[in-house]
Protein backbone atom coordinates (compact mmCIF):
# COMPACT_ATOMS: atom_id res chain seq x y z
CA UNK A 1 0.00 0.00 0.00
CA UNK A 2 2.54 2.44 0.88
CA UNK A 3 4.73 1.47 -1.69
CA UNK A 4 1.99 2.23 -4.66
CA UNK A 5 1.59 5.51 -2.47
CA UNK A 6 4.95 6.10 -2.83
CA UNK A 7 5.43 5.83 -6.63
CA UNK A 8 2.49 7.68 -6.66
CA UNK A 9 3.83 10.81 -5.20
CA UNK A 10 6.96 11.16 -7.57
CA UNK A 11 6.68 14.80 -9.48
CA UNK A 12 8.96 16.38 -11.68
CA UNK A 13 11.60 18.73 -10.73
CA UNK A 14 9.41 21.89 -12.53
CA UNK A 15 6.56 20.64 -10.84
CA UNK A 16 8.24 20.33 -7.47
CA UNK A 17 9.70 23.76 -7.72
CA UNK A 18 6.09 25.20 -8.38
CA UNK A 19 4.86 23.33 -5.51
CA UNK A 20 7.54 24.06 -3.36
CA UNK A 21 6.94 28.09 -3.96
CA UNK A 22 2.89 27.90 -3.54
CA UNK A 23 3.30 26.27 -0.26
CA UNK A 24 5.75 29.08 0.62
CA UNK A 25 4.00 31.88 -0.55
CA UNK A 26 1.07 30.93 1.55
CA UNK A 27 3.16 30.39 4.91
CA UNK A 28 4.78 33.89 4.37
CA UNK A 29 1.29 35.40 3.83
CA UNK A 30 0.21 33.65 7.18
CA UNK A 31 3.15 34.52 9.08
CA UNK A 32 2.64 38.04 8.09
CA UNK A 33 -0.41 38.13 9.83
CA UNK A 34 1.65 38.55 13.01
CA UNK A 35 3.55 41.21 11.53
CA UNK A 36 5.93 42.53 14.94
CA UNK A 37 6.28 38.23 15.39
CA UNK A 38 7.29 38.22 11.86
CA UNK A 39 9.49 41.50 11.99
CA UNK A 40 11.36 40.78 14.81
CA UNK A 41 11.66 37.19 14.31
CA UNK A 42 14.34 38.43 11.15
CA UNK A 43 15.49 41.59 12.16
CA UNK A 44 16.75 40.02 16.03
CA UNK A 45 17.67 36.75 14.06
CA UNK A 46 20.15 38.24 11.95
CA UNK A 47 21.07 40.71 14.72
CA UNK A 48 22.00 37.96 17.06
CA UNK A 49 23.98 35.82 14.07
CA UNK A 50 26.09 39.27 14.02
CA UNK A 51 26.85 38.95 17.69
CA UNK A 52 28.37 35.80 17.15
CA UNK A 53 31.05 37.43 14.89
CA UNK A 54 32.09 38.76 18.19
CA UNK A 55 34.01 35.87 19.61
CA UNK A 56 35.86 35.29 16.24
CA UNK A 57 36.98 39.04 16.42
CA UNK A 58 38.70 38.26 20.05
CA UNK A 59 40.55 35.75 19.08
CA UNK A 60 41.82 37.11 15.56
CA UNK A 61 42.42 40.20 16.98
CA UNK A 62 45.07 38.10 19.23
CA UNK A 63 45.93 35.79 16.59
CA UNK A 64 46.57 36.03 12.47
CA UNK A 65 45.12 32.77 11.95
CA UNK A 66 44.29 29.28 13.77
CA UNK A 67 45.61 26.49 11.99
CA UNK A 68 45.53 28.06 8.92
CA UNK A 69 42.24 29.48 9.18
CA UNK A 70 42.04 33.19 8.96
CA UNK A 71 38.68 35.94 9.93
CA UNK A 72 37.78 36.21 6.63
CA UNK A 73 38.07 32.60 6.22
CA UNK A 74 35.33 32.35 8.95
CA UNK A 75 33.02 34.99 8.06
CA UNK A 76 32.51 32.99 5.00
CA UNK A 77 32.13 30.05 6.86
CA UNK A 78 29.44 31.54 8.79
CA UNK A 79 27.95 33.48 5.73
CA UNK A 80 27.49 29.91 4.06
CA UNK A 81 26.19 27.90 7.26
CA UNK A 82 23.93 30.98 7.84
CA UNK A 83 22.05 30.85 4.12
CA UNK A 84 22.02 27.05 3.95
CA UNK A 85 20.20 27.02 7.73
CA UNK A 86 18.10 30.19 6.88
CA UNK A 87 17.05 28.38 3.70
CA UNK A 88 16.57 25.36 5.07
CA UNK A 89 13.92 26.14 8.04
CA UNK A 90 11.84 29.26 6.14
CA UNK A 91 11.62 26.91 3.23
CA UNK A 92 11.56 23.09 5.42
CA UNK A 93 9.90 24.13 8.18
CA UNK A 94 9.23 20.50 9.30
CA UNK A 95 13.31 19.48 8.54
CA UNK A 96 13.72 19.19 12.30
CA UNK A 97 9.85 17.96 13.49
CA UNK A 98 10.71 14.74 11.38
CA UNK A 99 11.35 12.22 14.02
CA UNK A 100 8.35 13.89 15.93
CA UNK A 101 5.91 13.91 12.80
CA UNK A 102 6.72 9.91 12.47
CA UNK A 103 6.42 8.71 16.27
CA UNK A 104 2.94 10.12 16.52
CA UNK A 105 1.86 8.79 13.27
CA UNK A 106 0.82 12.22 11.53
CA UNK A 107 2.73 10.98 8.50
CA UNK A 108 -1.18 10.03 7.74
CA UNK A 109 -2.24 13.15 6.23
CA UNK A 110 0.81 13.70 3.53
CA UNK A 111 0.15 10.11 2.59
CA UNK A 112 -3.49 10.12 0.99
CA UNK A 113 -2.30 13.42 -1.00
CA UNK A 114 -0.92 12.91 -4.29
CA UNK A 115 2.47 14.43 -3.41
CA UNK A 116 5.54 13.70 -2.87
CA UNK A 117 4.86 12.83 0.95
CA UNK A 118 8.54 13.73 1.96
CA UNK A 119 8.37 17.28 -0.04
CA UNK A 120 5.45 17.69 1.33
CA UNK A 121 5.71 17.44 5.02
CA UNK A 122 8.85 19.38 4.72
CA UNK A 123 7.40 22.51 3.13
CA UNK A 124 4.49 22.49 5.08
CA UNK A 125 5.75 24.53 8.08
CA UNK A 126 7.89 27.75 7.78
CA UNK A 127 10.10 29.55 10.21
CA UNK A 128 10.33 32.84 9.59
CA UNK A 129 13.61 33.60 11.44
CA UNK A 130 15.18 31.95 8.77
CA UNK A 131 14.74 34.96 6.28
CA UNK A 132 17.08 36.39 9.61
CA UNK A 133 19.64 33.93 8.96
CA UNK A 134 19.80 34.38 4.96
CA UNK A 135 19.76 38.06 5.64
CA UNK A 136 22.96 37.51 8.04
CA UNK A 137 24.91 35.33 5.62
CA UNK A 138 24.16 37.31 2.68
CA UNK A 139 25.33 40.55 4.50
CA UNK A 140 28.30 39.31 6.14
CA UNK A 141 29.40 38.04 3.26
CA UNK A 142 28.71 41.32 1.00
CA UNK A 143 30.13 43.24 4.02
CA UNK A 144 33.88 41.01 5.35
CA UNK A 145 34.67 39.23 2.41
CA UNK A 146 35.74 40.53 -1.28
CA UNK A 147 32.93 40.78 -3.75
CA UNK A 148 32.72 40.01 -7.34
CA UNK A 149 30.05 38.63 -9.40
CA UNK A 150 32.02 35.22 -9.72
CA UNK A 151 32.13 35.09 -5.93
CA UNK A 152 28.77 36.21 -5.12
CA UNK A 153 27.42 33.47 -8.05
CA UNK A 154 30.09 30.91 -6.27
CA UNK A 155 28.54 31.81 -2.48
CA UNK A 156 25.16 31.12 -3.70
CA UNK A 157 25.81 27.79 -5.35
CA UNK A 158 27.59 26.74 -2.31
CA UNK A 159 25.17 27.92 -0.20
CA UNK A 160 22.25 25.80 -2.22
CA UNK A 161 24.47 22.72 -1.97
CA UNK A 162 25.26 23.34 1.48
CA UNK A 163 22.00 23.90 2.67
CA UNK A 164 20.64 20.31 0.24
CA UNK A 165 23.79 18.38 2.05
CA UNK A 166 21.94 20.20 5.54
CA UNK A 167 18.62 18.51 4.77
CA UNK A 168 19.48 15.70 3.63
CA UNK A 169 21.31 15.01 6.42
CA UNK A 170 18.82 15.73 9.18
CA UNK A 171 16.07 13.92 6.96
CA UNK A 172 18.34 10.94 7.23
CA UNK A 173 18.72 11.37 11.39
CA UNK A 174 15.17 12.09 11.53
CA UNK A 175 14.02 8.48 9.14
CA UNK A 176 15.80 6.86 12.24
CA UNK A 177 12.47 7.54 14.05
CA UNK A 178 11.18 4.63 11.36
CA UNK A 179 13.76 2.03 13.06
CA UNK A 180 13.81 3.19 16.72
CA UNK A 181 9.90 4.97 17.03
CA UNK A 182 10.99 7.37 19.12
CA UNK A 183 14.31 9.18 17.66
CA UNK A 184 13.45 13.03 18.72
CA UNK A 185 16.44 13.29 21.19
CA UNK A 186 18.77 11.64 18.92
CA UNK A 187 17.84 13.44 15.47
CA UNK A 188 18.04 16.70 17.25
CA UNK A 189 21.29 15.90 18.77
CA UNK A 190 22.96 15.22 15.63
CA UNK A 191 21.59 18.22 13.88
CA UNK A 192 22.57 19.60 16.73
CA UNK A 193 26.08 18.27 16.29
CA UNK A 194 26.25 19.26 12.54
CA UNK A 195 25.79 23.04 13.33
CA UNK A 196 28.22 22.79 16.47
CA UNK A 197 30.90 21.62 14.33
CA UNK A 198 30.51 24.00 11.56
CA UNK A 199 30.92 26.92 13.66
CA UNK A 200 34.60 26.27 13.68
CA UNK A 201 37.34 26.33 11.64
CA UNK A 202 37.96 22.78 9.89
CA UNK A 203 41.42 23.04 10.29
CA UNK A 204 41.22 22.21 13.85
CA UNK A 205 40.18 18.71 14.07
CA UNK A 206 42.13 16.38 13.02
CA UNK A 207 42.30 12.61 12.31
CA UNK A 208 39.48 10.23 13.44
CA UNK A 209 37.07 13.23 14.08
CA UNK A 210 37.86 14.51 10.86
CA UNK A 211 37.47 11.65 9.16
CA UNK A 212 33.98 11.68 10.38
CA UNK A 213 33.35 15.06 9.84
CA UNK A 214 33.75 14.13 6.32
CA UNK A 215 31.54 11.42 6.40
CA UNK A 216 29.25 9.92 9.23
CA UNK A 217 28.47 13.83 10.22
CA UNK A 218 29.22 15.71 6.71
CA UNK A 219 29.95 19.03 8.42
CA UNK A 220 33.00 19.19 6.08
CA UNK A 221 30.87 19.24 2.71
CA UNK A 222 28.45 21.97 4.63
CA UNK A 223 30.69 24.24 6.01
CA UNK A 224 34.24 23.51 5.12
CA UNK A 225 34.31 22.95 1.44
CA UNK A 226 32.42 25.81 0.47
CA UNK A 227 35.24 27.88 2.43
CA UNK A 228 37.86 25.87 0.15
CA UNK A 229 35.96 26.84 -2.75
CA UNK A 230 35.91 30.16 -2.21
CA UNK A 231 39.43 30.58 -0.79
CA UNK A 232 40.80 28.92 -3.86
CA UNK A 233 38.24 27.72 -6.46
CA UNK A 234 38.61 24.49 -7.95
CA UNK A 235 36.24 22.64 -10.60
CA UNK A 236 37.11 19.00 -9.22
CA UNK A 237 36.37 20.50 -5.76
CA UNK A 238 32.92 21.66 -6.97
CA UNK A 239 31.94 19.23 -8.71
CA UNK A 240 32.58 16.71 -5.81
CA UNK A 241 30.66 19.05 -3.57
CA UNK A 242 27.77 19.27 -6.24
CA UNK A 243 28.02 15.17 -6.27
CA UNK A 244 27.59 15.01 -2.83
CA UNK A 245 24.56 16.98 -2.70
CA UNK A 246 22.86 15.27 -4.65
CA UNK A 247 24.06 12.16 -4.08
CA UNK A 248 22.96 12.97 -0.23
CA UNK A 249 19.44 14.30 -1.65
CA UNK A 250 18.45 10.71 -3.86
CA UNK A 251 19.97 8.89 -0.52
CA UNK A 252 17.93 10.86 2.17
CA UNK A 253 14.78 10.83 -0.12
CA UNK A 254 15.35 6.71 -0.66
CA UNK A 255 16.10 6.01 2.75
CA UNK A 256 12.67 7.68 3.79
CA UNK A 257 10.48 6.28 1.23
CA UNK A 258 12.10 2.67 2.67
CA UNK A 259 11.42 4.02 6.00
CA UNK A 260 7.76 4.62 5.17
CA UNK A 261 7.02 0.95 4.89
CA UNK A 262 7.73 0.43 8.57
CA UNK A 263 5.36 3.18 9.00
CA UNK A 264 2.43 2.66 11.50
CA UNK A 265 -0.25 5.13 11.33
CA UNK A 266 -1.66 6.85 14.26
CA UNK A 267 -4.94 7.09 15.29
CA UNK A 268 -4.61 10.76 16.29
CA UNK A 269 -7.32 12.57 14.75
CA UNK A 270 -5.64 15.74 13.50
CA UNK A 271 -7.55 18.72 11.54
CA UNK A 272 -5.33 20.83 9.10
CA UNK A 273 -7.62 24.26 8.77
CA UNK B 1 5.97 27.34 56.62
CA UNK B 2 6.18 29.74 53.27
CA UNK B 3 9.71 28.58 52.78
CA UNK B 4 8.84 25.06 53.24
CA UNK B 5 6.02 25.16 50.65
CA UNK B 6 7.87 26.43 47.75
CA UNK B 7 11.02 24.39 48.94
CA UNK B 8 7.99 20.95 48.70
CA UNK B 9 7.88 23.11 44.94
CA UNK B 10 11.42 22.56 44.32
CA UNK B 11 11.16 18.95 45.66
CA UNK B 12 8.61 17.80 43.00
CA UNK B 13 10.06 19.51 40.40
CA UNK B 14 13.05 18.06 40.91
CA UNK B 15 12.00 14.28 40.89
CA UNK B 16 9.73 15.06 38.02
CA UNK B 17 12.54 16.05 36.22
CA UNK B 18 14.28 12.42 36.94
CA UNK B 19 11.38 11.07 34.93
CA UNK B 20 13.24 12.74 31.72
CA UNK B 21 16.40 11.58 32.86
CA UNK B 22 17.23 11.26 29.17
CA UNK B 23 16.58 14.23 28.49
CA UNK B 24 18.45 16.19 30.73
CA UNK B 25 21.61 13.60 29.39
CA UNK B 26 20.58 14.52 26.01
CA UNK B 27 21.23 18.26 27.33
CA UNK B 28 24.47 16.72 28.57
CA UNK B 29 25.91 15.29 25.36
CA UNK B 30 25.84 19.05 23.64
CA UNK B 31 27.87 20.32 26.84
CA UNK B 32 30.08 17.73 26.25
CA UNK B 33 30.19 18.21 22.37
CA UNK B 34 30.90 21.79 22.92
CA UNK B 35 33.53 21.06 25.44
CA UNK B 36 35.17 19.16 23.06
CA UNK B 37 35.56 21.68 20.10
CA UNK B 38 36.62 24.06 22.65
CA UNK B 39 39.50 21.63 23.81
CA UNK B 40 40.85 21.58 20.13
CA UNK B 41 40.54 25.12 20.10
CA UNK B 42 42.34 26.77 23.12
CA UNK B 43 45.03 23.85 22.71
CA UNK B 44 45.66 24.86 18.91
CA UNK B 45 45.79 28.21 19.74
CA UNK B 46 48.17 27.28 23.07
CA UNK B 47 50.04 25.45 20.80
CA UNK B 48 50.34 28.25 18.47
CA UNK B 49 52.52 30.67 20.34
CA UNK B 50 50.30 33.83 19.88
CA UNK B 51 47.94 33.50 21.86
CA UNK B 52 48.90 34.16 25.81
CA UNK B 53 47.12 35.51 28.39
CA UNK B 54 48.26 36.03 31.95
CA UNK B 55 47.85 33.30 34.05
CA UNK B 56 45.09 31.48 31.56
CA UNK B 57 46.43 28.52 29.46
CA UNK B 58 44.52 25.80 27.67
CA UNK B 59 43.81 24.10 30.93
CA UNK B 60 42.75 27.07 32.66
CA UNK B 61 40.80 28.28 29.62
CA UNK B 62 38.85 24.82 29.16
CA UNK B 63 38.09 24.27 33.16
CA UNK B 64 36.85 28.09 32.31
CA UNK B 65 34.08 26.74 30.47
CA UNK B 66 33.52 23.55 32.03
CA UNK B 67 32.03 26.52 34.46
CA UNK B 68 30.49 28.80 32.02
CA UNK B 69 28.66 26.71 29.97
CA UNK B 70 28.07 24.39 32.97
CA UNK B 71 26.18 27.49 34.45
CA UNK B 72 24.46 28.03 30.64
CA UNK B 73 23.16 24.72 29.68
CA UNK B 74 22.61 24.07 33.21
CA UNK B 75 19.87 26.61 34.27
CA UNK B 76 16.34 25.64 33.52
CA UNK B 77 14.19 26.55 30.67
CA UNK B 78 11.35 28.14 32.22
CA UNK B 79 11.09 31.08 29.59
CA UNK B 80 8.97 29.33 27.43
CA UNK B 81 6.54 27.98 29.50
CA UNK B 82 6.00 31.26 31.49
CA UNK B 83 5.83 33.17 27.73
CA UNK B 84 2.95 30.47 26.88
CA UNK B 85 1.04 30.85 30.18
CA UNK B 86 1.26 34.46 29.89
CA UNK B 87 0.05 34.12 26.51
CA UNK B 88 -2.46 31.58 26.92
CA UNK B 89 -3.72 33.12 29.79
CA UNK B 90 -3.47 29.94 31.58
CA UNK B 91 -2.12 32.05 33.78
CA UNK B 92 -5.04 33.11 35.40
CA UNK B 93 -5.41 29.52 36.93
CA UNK B 94 -1.90 29.31 38.69
CA UNK B 95 -1.99 32.83 40.25
CA UNK B 96 -5.38 31.12 42.22
CA UNK B 97 -2.84 28.72 43.78
CA UNK B 98 -2.06 29.54 47.45
CA UNK B 99 1.51 30.51 46.56
CA UNK B 100 3.14 33.91 44.76
CA UNK B 101 3.66 33.04 40.75
CA UNK B 102 7.25 34.20 40.59
CA UNK B 103 8.15 32.75 43.71
CA UNK B 104 6.25 29.74 42.61
CA UNK B 105 8.15 29.73 39.42
CA UNK B 106 11.61 30.40 41.05
CA UNK B 107 11.08 27.10 43.34
CA UNK B 108 10.45 25.19 40.08
CA UNK B 109 13.59 26.81 38.21
CA UNK B 110 15.50 25.60 41.51
CA UNK B 111 14.49 22.11 41.17
CA UNK B 112 14.91 22.01 37.54
CA UNK B 113 18.20 23.20 37.11
CA UNK B 114 19.73 21.08 40.20
CA UNK B 115 19.56 18.22 38.20
CA UNK B 116 21.20 19.65 35.13
CA UNK B 117 23.84 20.83 37.15
CA UNK B 118 24.35 17.63 38.93
CA UNK B 119 25.01 16.15 35.45
CA UNK B 120 26.91 18.82 33.72
CA UNK B 121 29.52 19.01 36.70
CA UNK B 122 29.99 15.03 36.22
CA UNK B 123 29.85 15.24 32.43
CA UNK B 124 32.08 18.57 32.11
CA UNK B 125 34.58 17.08 34.64
CA UNK B 126 35.23 13.86 33.13
CA UNK B 127 35.71 15.99 29.60
CA UNK B 128 38.16 18.52 30.93
CA UNK B 129 39.97 15.96 33.24
CA UNK B 130 40.48 13.74 30.30
CA UNK B 131 41.29 16.52 28.27
CA UNK B 132 43.54 19.08 30.12
CA UNK B 133 43.74 17.02 33.68
CA UNK B 134 42.60 18.72 36.82
CA UNK B 135 42.21 22.37 37.52
CA UNK B 136 44.58 24.14 39.50
CA UNK B 137 42.04 24.86 41.95
CA UNK B 138 42.42 25.15 46.23
CA UNK B 139 39.10 23.13 47.33
CA UNK B 140 39.42 25.55 50.46
CA UNK B 141 37.30 28.18 48.07
CA UNK B 142 34.69 25.56 46.43
CA UNK B 143 32.12 27.21 48.81
CA UNK B 144 32.40 30.81 47.76
CA UNK B 145 32.57 29.30 44.03
CA UNK B 146 29.63 27.46 44.85
CA UNK B 147 27.92 30.80 46.78
CA UNK B 148 28.67 33.00 43.34
CA UNK B 149 27.13 30.35 40.87
CA UNK B 150 24.12 29.95 43.05
CA UNK B 151 23.57 34.08 42.95
CA UNK B 152 24.55 33.32 39.47
CA UNK B 153 22.00 31.12 38.50
CA UNK B 154 19.51 33.19 40.88
CA UNK B 155 20.29 36.76 38.72
CA UNK B 156 19.36 34.45 35.46
CA UNK B 157 16.26 33.59 37.11
CA UNK B 158 15.02 37.35 37.32
CA UNK B 159 16.71 38.08 33.80
CA UNK B 160 14.35 35.63 32.43
CA UNK B 161 11.55 36.67 34.27
CA UNK B 162 11.32 40.08 32.82
CA UNK B 163 11.65 38.87 29.51
CA UNK B 164 9.31 36.34 30.03
CA UNK B 165 6.80 38.33 31.27
CA UNK B 166 7.53 41.07 28.91
CA UNK B 167 4.33 38.14 26.96
CA UNK B 168 1.99 40.92 28.70
CA UNK B 169 2.43 43.78 26.34
CA UNK B 170 4.05 41.93 23.07
CA UNK B 171 3.18 39.17 20.59
CA UNK B 172 6.18 37.37 20.87
CA UNK B 173 9.19 37.17 23.38
CA UNK B 174 11.80 34.67 21.62
CA UNK B 175 13.43 37.61 19.75
CA UNK B 176 14.35 39.20 22.90
CA UNK B 177 15.35 35.56 24.43
CA UNK B 178 17.76 34.88 21.79
CA UNK B 179 19.26 38.97 22.22
CA UNK B 180 19.48 37.94 26.06
CA UNK B 181 21.40 34.53 24.67
CA UNK B 182 23.82 36.52 22.51
CA UNK B 183 24.30 38.92 25.22
CA UNK B 184 25.30 36.08 27.70
CA UNK B 185 27.62 35.16 25.36
CA UNK B 186 29.52 38.73 24.51
CA UNK B 187 29.35 40.71 27.81
CA UNK B 188 28.36 37.44 29.80
CA UNK B 189 32.11 35.97 28.77
CA UNK B 190 30.47 32.41 27.86
CA UNK B 191 33.83 31.28 25.72
CA UNK B 192 36.35 33.59 26.83
CA UNK B 193 37.10 35.63 30.11
CA UNK B 194 37.26 39.32 30.56
CA UNK B 195 40.97 38.90 30.50
CA UNK B 196 40.83 38.43 26.45
CA UNK B 197 38.60 41.34 25.68
CA UNK B 198 39.46 44.84 24.89
CA UNK B 199 39.73 47.06 27.98
CA UNK B 200 36.35 49.17 26.78
CA UNK B 201 34.36 46.03 26.17
CA UNK B 202 35.35 44.48 29.81
CA UNK B 203 34.65 47.55 31.30
CA UNK B 204 30.96 47.79 29.88
CA UNK B 205 30.86 44.13 30.70
CA UNK B 206 31.62 44.37 34.25
CA UNK B 207 29.35 47.24 34.74
CA UNK B 208 26.04 45.28 33.16
CA UNK B 209 24.48 42.01 35.22
CA UNK B 210 25.52 39.37 32.56
CA UNK B 211 29.23 38.98 33.70
CA UNK B 212 27.84 38.36 37.10
CA UNK B 213 26.35 34.98 35.51
CA UNK B 214 28.96 33.84 34.06
CA UNK B 215 32.11 34.78 33.84
CA UNK B 216 32.28 36.20 37.78
CA UNK B 217 31.88 32.19 39.17
CA UNK B 218 34.14 30.83 36.49
CA UNK B 219 37.45 33.22 37.16
CA UNK B 220 36.82 32.55 40.72
CA UNK B 221 37.17 28.80 39.95
CA UNK B 222 40.10 29.48 37.92
CA UNK B 223 41.71 32.12 39.34
CA UNK B 224 40.67 32.77 43.04
CA UNK B 225 40.95 36.02 44.65
CA UNK B 226 38.74 37.17 47.98
CA UNK B 227 38.59 40.93 46.95
CA UNK B 228 37.51 39.97 43.90
CA UNK B 229 35.30 37.11 45.52
CA UNK B 230 33.90 40.04 47.86
CA UNK B 231 33.33 42.57 44.88
CA UNK B 232 31.62 40.19 42.74
CA UNK B 233 29.26 39.18 45.81
CA UNK B 234 28.11 43.03 46.70
CA UNK B 235 27.46 42.91 42.28
CA UNK B 236 25.71 39.59 42.54
CA UNK B 237 23.36 40.15 45.66
CA UNK B 238 22.60 44.13 44.02
CA UNK B 239 21.91 43.17 40.60
CA UNK B 240 19.43 40.64 41.62
CA UNK B 241 17.30 42.86 44.13
CA UNK B 242 17.22 45.23 41.11
CA UNK B 243 15.94 42.46 38.35
CA UNK B 244 13.80 41.05 41.60
CA UNK B 245 12.03 44.25 41.67
CA UNK B 246 11.62 44.94 38.14
CA UNK B 247 10.04 41.27 37.83
CA UNK B 248 7.79 41.88 40.53
CA UNK B 249 7.04 45.13 39.54
CA UNK B 250 6.22 43.51 35.80
CA UNK B 251 4.41 41.02 37.31
CA UNK B 252 1.99 43.21 39.46
CA UNK B 253 1.31 45.86 36.23
CA UNK B 254 0.60 42.42 34.00
CA UNK B 255 -1.74 40.89 35.85
CA UNK B 256 -3.86 43.74 36.15
CA UNK B 257 -4.52 42.88 32.38
CA UNK B 258 -5.66 39.58 32.61
CA UNK B 259 -9.08 39.22 31.26
CA UNK B 260 -10.42 36.10 31.42
CA UNK B 261 -13.49 34.99 29.69
CA UNK B 262 -15.52 31.76 29.76
CA UNK B 263 -13.99 28.55 31.29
Amino acid sequence: MARGKARAGRIGFGEAVSFVCAHFKFNLASAMEYRWSFASQIVLMAVNDFMLLFFWWLIFSRVPDIAGWTFRDVITMQSVVALAFGLNVSVFGNLHRIPQLIARGQLDYYLLLPKDPLLHMLVSRSDMSGFGDMAFGIAAFMMFTPVSWQRIILFLATGLAAATVYASFVTVAGSLAFLMGNAQTVGAQLAQAMVTFSGYPGSLFKGAVRALLYSAIPVGFFAYVPVELLRNFSWLLFAGLMAFAACSAIAARALFRAGLRRYESGNLMTVRA
Amino acid sequence: MGAARYLSISRISFRSRTAYIMDVLAGSFFYALILFVFVQLWTTLAGSGHFAIEGLGARELVWYMVVTEGIMLGRARIEQETDEEVKTGSIAYLIGRPCHYVLFKFAVYWGDTLLRLIINVAVGSLVALIAVGPPRFDQAHLLQVVVSAVLAFSLNFFMVMCISLAAFWVEDTMPFRWIYSKLLFILGGLFAPMEVYPAAVARLARALPFSYMLYAPARLFVQYDTALFWRIVVAQVGWIAVMAGLTFGLYGLGVKRINVNGG
